[in-house]
């Protein structure tokens, strides 16, 4: 089993700060790593075989390394402001430039629905999003997802996207001794130009501004509660 | 007129989706994979046009994604929406690679101008209204409330040719969790931080139980409490809930967990802090101290 692990190609909206008339600054210029990149890994580990990081823009780029991968392939001039679909169109070229893989492991992020999944559309292979986990059995890939029904449990053929969901934050990060080792495992740089992935397609924010508030109405005093239980029933919700 | 589309893989807010989908004077065709009751519920939120696709027992939406992407391709519509479920967001990713539009998450509205796609979007998690400019065609995931559809007839449904081309199974369902349950749940309780005891816990659940309700938790409470498992987590990488009510208790409101919420037609928050993030998206809500509100609470849902 050959995996291809994404991870640290969005950006963290905690990095985003708002004003008081909806205008946003980033504090920081770069992608960040979720908590469901740490499951896309811990799943990618339990497959076992070979793992090849894949990840966007500068950074810690060893922490697919870190965590099994054998090498690292870093798209380091990624703009971090060409949204979602370029992003997906720079991963989804880093496969091809890999050589390909049995599994492509994604974490599917909140901060970017969108991402995990159409890596998959542009490869032209299965994908499968809400991924809790995988395992390779008698030459089965099976895997588990997240369904409005229960968890699902599904064979798929390879090669296959899988766009997985944390259940919890890491449970084990590296300690630092392999970290370290994980910073001397080789990291190949290229850039979009060398991917050969035409520039973003045009869109253009136009602006920001704060979502309207609802009309919160704070009960207070001795009798809140029985204020609050009569709106409810007025809203037809008890 | 604009003819725009609807992907449907699993059933959600339909009447938001579809009149998003239509616009101020659209038509809105709709390609919905699985059973016939769904696509009967999406002709009944105001799709004029259905195209089903049933699916052979074992086989998931997943597996259809190229068929209907390639013939919702044919059709060249310059604005595809889904919901956010994970087989809807697979549909949605393929339909718009042979589309070759431009992917926008959490869309809340999307309108034509001269000469470009206007669209809305709830951006950072809801901390903000981002206006996007598309020079040609979206494909996104509609984000914003549903609506209780206009009594209109139901639009035709035409049942579409659906040759999974294989290597996709489902073998098993796990229905045995809690997450089902809360999913369907008409009204939910849920406990953050701020509930601080088991004592606390207990008059919450004597809350639910009253209000004939489910009872959930924010992710902290599960990781770092270990009162409830995972299954009973609400935020946007573990369950997302549309109740009619929603009772946050003790919860402060991060975006994750805001996220998971969004369809709930009622919020209501019960916190000491004033400046709670989960008061800006609370209808109702009350500050105090949960010990003494909850119980009367109780009292006061007893006897309505």
């Amino acid at each position: 089993m050959r995996s291809v692990l994404g991870f640290k190609w969005a950006r963290d909206p905690q990095d985003a700060k708002v004003d008081s008339g909806g205008m946003v600054t980033w504090r920081s210029t770069k992608l960040a790593v979720s908590d469901d990149d740490a499951a896309a890994a811990e799943v990618a580990r339990g497959l076992g075989g070979e793992i090849i990081g894949l990840t966007l823009g500068e950074g810690d780029v060893a922490w697919a390394a870190a965590r099994g991968a054998s090498s690292t392939l870093c798209v380091s001039d990624t703009d971090v402001e060409a949204g979602g679909s370029h992003s997906a169109d720079l991963l989804a070229a880093g496969v091809r430039r890999i050589g390909g893989a049995d599994v492509v492991l994604l974490g599917d992020c909140a901060w970017d629905r969108l991402v995990a999944v159409a890596v998959g559309a542009k490869l032209g292979w299965r994908t499968l999003a809400g991924v809790l986990a995988a395992e390779e059995r008698e030459g089965q890939l099976l895997v588990s997802l997240r369904r409005s029904a229960g968890v699902e449990t599904m064979t798929v053929q390879t090669p296959v996207v899988l766009a997985v969901t944390a259940r919890h934050t890491e449970g084990r990060p590296p300690g630092m001794k392999e970290v370290l080792a994980a910073r001397k495992k080789p990291v190949e740089r290229v850039t979009v130009a060398e991917l050969g992935v035409a520039p973003a397609l045009p869109s253009q924010i136009r602006g920001t501004a704060l979502p309207p508030r609802p009309q919160t109405q704070i009960f207070t005093g001795q009798d809140a509660a029985e204020q609050l239980a009569s709106a409810l029933r007025s809203e037809g919700v008890l | 007129m604009a003819r725009n589309w609807v992907i449907v893989g699993e059933a959600g807010s339909l009447g938001g989706l579809v009149k998003a989908a239509r616009g101020e004077d659209g038509v809105v065709e709709a390609a919905v994979v699985g059973s016939r009751e769904l696509a009967e519920a999406v002709a009944r939120a105001g799709a004029e046009f259905v195209h089903w696709y049933p699916l052979e027992e074992g086989v998931p939406p997943e597996a259809v994604a190229p068929v209907v992407a390639g013939d919702i391709a044919a059709a060249a519509p310059r604005v595809i929406l889904g919901l956010q479920d994970a087989p809807t967001r697979v549909l949605l990713a393929a339909a718009a690679q042979q589309q070759g539009g431009v992917l926008l998450d959490s869309l809340l509205a999307v309108r034509a101008e001269r000469d470009c796609l206007v669209a809305t979007r709830a951006a950072l998690g809801g901390r903000v209204v981002e206006t996007v400019e598309v020079a040609g065609s979206l494909a996104g995931i509609f984000a914003g409330a549903d609506v209780i559809p206009e009594e209109v007839a139901a639009g035709e449904i035409v049942e579409a040719r659906t040759q999974a081309p294989g290597g996709l199974a489902t073998v098993g369902v796990d229905s045995a969790g809690n997450e089902a349950s809360l999913s369907r749940a008409e009204r939910i309780v849920a406990v953050g931080l701020g509930v601080r005891s088991s004592e606390n816990l207990q008059l919450v659940e004597q809350l639910a139980k009253a209000l004939d309700a489910q009872v959930a938790c924010s992710l902290p409470v599960s990781e770092e409490l270990h009162w409830f498992d995972e299954s009973r987590v609400v935020g946007v990488s573990s369950n997302t809930v549309s109740p009619d009510l929603y009772l946050a208790v003790g919860i402060s409101g991060q975006p994750q967990h805001l996220e998971g919420v969004r369809g709930a037609k009622v919020i209501a928050a019960i916190n000491t802090d004033p400046d709670a993030p989960i008061f800006r998206v609370s209808r109702y809500g009350i500050q105090g101290d949960l010990a003494e509100v909850i119980p009367a609470l109780t009292a006061a849902v007893k006897q309505g």
